[in-house]
């Protein structure tokens, strides 16, 4: 898992019960098991998703 | 939001009347044909309109009208529709009648203009509700069966409990998909896409480009090296062995000349006499010399022909006219050999016992015995005669082909012979071997003639002067003759050399073909290891992997968005189903008295109800009394799960029809329970319902004969009678 993941704003948003949450769940528990390069991936994916929730502007909502 | 009033201009059997509701249990009781679910009707239909209008439409009158006013959290909403026109005006106020909102258009059932939705949008926002399928499988409960099917209601509900929340994530699912799609034609979640996408194309470029490599690399390092050498040695041996049987050759050749007595002197090695010209050759000539090679090279010759080139392809011309000549009539015989049949035995023995047969029933029947003896006697020998004539023409004419055949297979044969004896020597002089070359060879060098004829001279070495090679390969049966007429010690020596120069030419083939063997497997290793480094050294085509590398991993990020979102949303999506499902099997138990605890739903929002340990039945197989109490439960259980929180009311017409005694109190008391958050109205014609209304202090609404309940509109207030 890379450091990106460690964040403390994504740890928490991970605990929101709004289907962002569950998706940043997803991607956690998805790159603990992941390696470094597999990880990464993740982290791209879940950083393209984040910006589309920020762009849609249902970003937050739970 | 409680249903305050509802009003009625002109509707079924009403007419300028008033009901009003309380929060908490409502009756509205009377009997059959009192207008229970006119009056129940009514209120959906204000709402979004009717598609039974003209069931509803006074008889005699032009209005079919009313109006629904809902009251809660400080506000009042009035709704009113005139359902002939569906002409519709929503005026929200707040508590001190100030208007919050309003809307005034035309807004039919399956209305979709601008007006509809604007309408609908505010219903919306106001009730939470505004479809009437959603209306009817959440807020009423009729004596219909209440299901809830259906793809798109099944959305609506799952919206209803999960919020709009899922619906917009789900717009983003749909916009990862297009642009993953976009890119590739390659579906992880279902069928490929039919045509090629961005990705397919690169890669094709890049295929078409330079060919991915297939295998393992190997022939590195010491074993490439190894085998470099075995190629270096072998060819240097296959060199030898050339030189080796050029000499054997041309020993034989001599040998075969002296036996018939021909002039030896000029049998002389071709190379060596070309060797010798070329090293006695001034070095003035020597530009002269390699511009006719290079117009030699030019015009398609070979670039040192043999002086022997315009024998040997005059030989191969007369072997291919031999050959041709032999190869029609050996056709023409397999196909007259073939056409000889076989005579038929079995048709000769049939017809001879019916003949047979004839003969003896003249005998039995005593009907011209003797005639008919005569007759089947005389007809069996002649048809067997003639099989017997039949089968000995048709052995002479097979005996007569095979020996035709074996003659012509044997000049056949002879001819390959010397056919191949030419490619041989064809092989030797570096002439190409195969038909197709030899010919176009000799068209080259009828029209070169006289360059050759230069090249030739230059050599120093008249063309007169060259051995009559021919006589090597003159028809071996003419050979045979000859060598026929000399000493039978030259004979055995010549069979001899002849012998040994065959299995030098195997040793010789086998050698080649392991070279051209060892060879290939060099350059395709060369091939792959290329390759490889290829993709690695920058190369012309970089940018296109560089290119290719990054939209596949943009196709990888996306198909992990993808994955996460569908995660994400389903795991939100089961949480809030949960919540439902549960509540509805708790109420569920309780209304069949514990026989069922749990309910699921599945994708489309259809129940299913579990019997036992993992043992589930879908909800249709169930009893309409037991179905009935499924679906309410469902209905009060999405009232109190509903992600926005609002409550409307439920209306229930006539719901205990189908349900025994035991049921009904069981279902009561769940009704009982769920009134204290919210408004239920029951249509019912029940006398215990109406006593227990009176007991319970239930809001009563009486229609029919009690029409004195029923009240004016100008005189609102008092049209409400409470039975206690």
């Amino acid at each position: 898992m890379t450091q990106w993941f460690e964040q403390s704003d994504l740890v928490a948003l991970a605990e929101e019960k709004s289907v962002q949450g569950r998706v940043v769940k997803a991607a956690l528990t998805r790159a603990a098991e992941a390696d470094s390069e597999q990880a990464a991936l993740i982290e791209e994916a879940l950083q393209e998703l984040l910006g589309r929730f920020q762009g849609s502007g249902v970003a937050g909502k739970s | 939001m409680i249903i305050r009033c509802l009003e009625i201009e002109h509707f079924g059997r009403f007419s300028d009347t008033s009901f009003e509701f309380r929060r908490g249990m409502n009756l509205v009781t009377g009997p059959n044909e009192a207008g229970k679910t006119t009056l129940a009707e009514a209120i959906p239909a204000v709402l979004f309109g009717s598609r039974e209008v003209e069931r509803f439409k006074p008889w005699g009158r032009g209005a079919c009208s009313a109006r629904l006013v809902f009251e809660g959290d400080k506000r009042t909403v009035e709704i009113r529709r005139d359902l002939l026109s569906d002409d519709v005006s929503l005026v929200e106020r707040d508590d001190l009648y100030q208007t919050l909102s309003s809307f005034t258009g035309r807004v039919p059932l399956r209305g979709r203009s601008a007006a509809s939705r604007e309408y609908r949008d505010l219903l919306e926002q106001l009730l939470g509700i505004a479809e009437n399928d959603l209306f009817r499988a959440t807020c009423f409960f009729g004596q219909q069966l209440q299901e809830w099917t259906g793809d798109e209601l099944g959305d609506k509900l799952r919206r209803l409990v999960g919020g709009r929340e899922e619906t917009d994530f789900s717009h983003i699912l749909d916009s990862l998909l297009e642009e993953h799609f976009q890119l590739t034609c390659k579906n992880p979640w279902g069928r490929d896409k039919q045509k090629d996408r961005e990705l397919e194309k690169l890669r094709a470029r890049l295929d078409a480009a330079q060919p991915a490599p297939t295998t393992a690399f190997t022939a590195e390092g010491p074993d490439a090296a190894e085998q470099e050498k075995r190629i270096r040695s072998l060819a240097a041996e296959i060199e030898q062995d050339r030189r080796d049987y050029v000499k054997g050759v041309c020993y034989i050749d001599r040998l075969r000349q002296n036996l018939q007595e021909q002039p030896v002197e000029a049998q002389v090695d071709s190379t060596a006499e070309r060797e010798a010209a070329s090293s006695d050759s001034p070095t003035g000539e020597k530009s002269s010399r390699d511009d006719l090679s290079a117009r030699l090279a030019a015009a398609g010759l070979p670039a040192d022909p043999p002086r022997e080139l315009p024998e040997l392809l005059d030989q191969a011309a007369a072997i291919r006219q031999e050959l041709a000549e032999v190869q029609q009539p050996l056709a023409n015989l397999n196909r007259q050999k073939q056409k000889v049949r076989p005579v038929r035995w079995l048709m000769v023995g049939l017809g001879t016992a019916l003949l047979a047969t004839v003969a003896a029933a003249g005998f039995l029947l005593d009907f011209h015995p003797w005639l008919l003896a005569g007759f089947g006697g005389g007809g069996a020998g002649i048809l067997c005669g003639w099989a017997l004539f039949r089968h000995i023409k048709r052995r002479q004419q097979l005996a007569e082909c095979d020996r035709q055949l074996s003659k012509l297979e044997k000049k056949r044969a002879a001819v390959l012979d010397r056919q191949n004896l030419l490619s041989e020597r064809c092989e030797v002089l570096g002439v190409p071997r195969s038909a197709v070359d030899l010919v176009r060879l000799q068209k080259l060098v009828a029209a070169n003639r006289e360059l050759l004829d230069a090249w030739w001279a230059d050599a120093g070495s008249p063309i007169e002067s060259r051995p009559d090679a021919s006589a090597a390969e003159e028809p071996v049966d003419k050979v045979e003759g000859e060598v026929d007429a000399v000493s039978s010690g030259a004979r055995a020596e010549l069979a001899e050399l002849e012998k040994r120069l065959a299995e030098f030419a195997a040793q010789l083939k086998e050698k080649e073909a392991e070279l051209a063997r060892l060879q290939q497997g060099q350059e395709q290793e060369k091939g792959q290891t290329g390759s490889a480094a290829s993709l690695k050294k920058p190369e012309p085509d970089t940018d296109l992997h560089a290119q290719y590398r990054k939209l596949e991993r943009r196709v990888v990020v996306l198909r992990t968005a993808v994955d996460l979102l569908v995660e994400g949303i389903e795991d939100f999506r089961q949480t809030h189903l949960k919540s439902l499902t549960a509540e509805a099997g708790r109420l569920f138990g309780r209304m069949t008295e514990g026989r069922y605890q749990t309910v699921r739903l599945d994708d489309e929002m259809r129940p299913e109800v579990q019997i036992a340990e993992r043992r589930w039945v879908p909800a249709e197989r169930l009893s309409r009394g037991t179905l009935d109490a499924l679906y309410l439960a469902l209905r009060i259980a999405l009232a109190k799960v509903r992600s926005d929180g609002r409550t409307l009311p439920l209306l229930l017409d006539d719901p205990f029809v189908h349900l025994d005694r035991s049921r009904i109190r069981a279902v009561m008391k769940q009704l009982d329970v769920a009134a204290t958050g919210t408004q239920l109205i029951l249509f019912s014609h029940s006398d215990d319902l109406a006593r227990r209304a009176a007991r319970e202090r239930w809001h009563v609404i009486a229609l029919g004969n009690q029409t004195a309940e029923v009240t004016e509109k100008d005189n609102e207030h008092a049209g409400q009678l409470h039975l206690l």
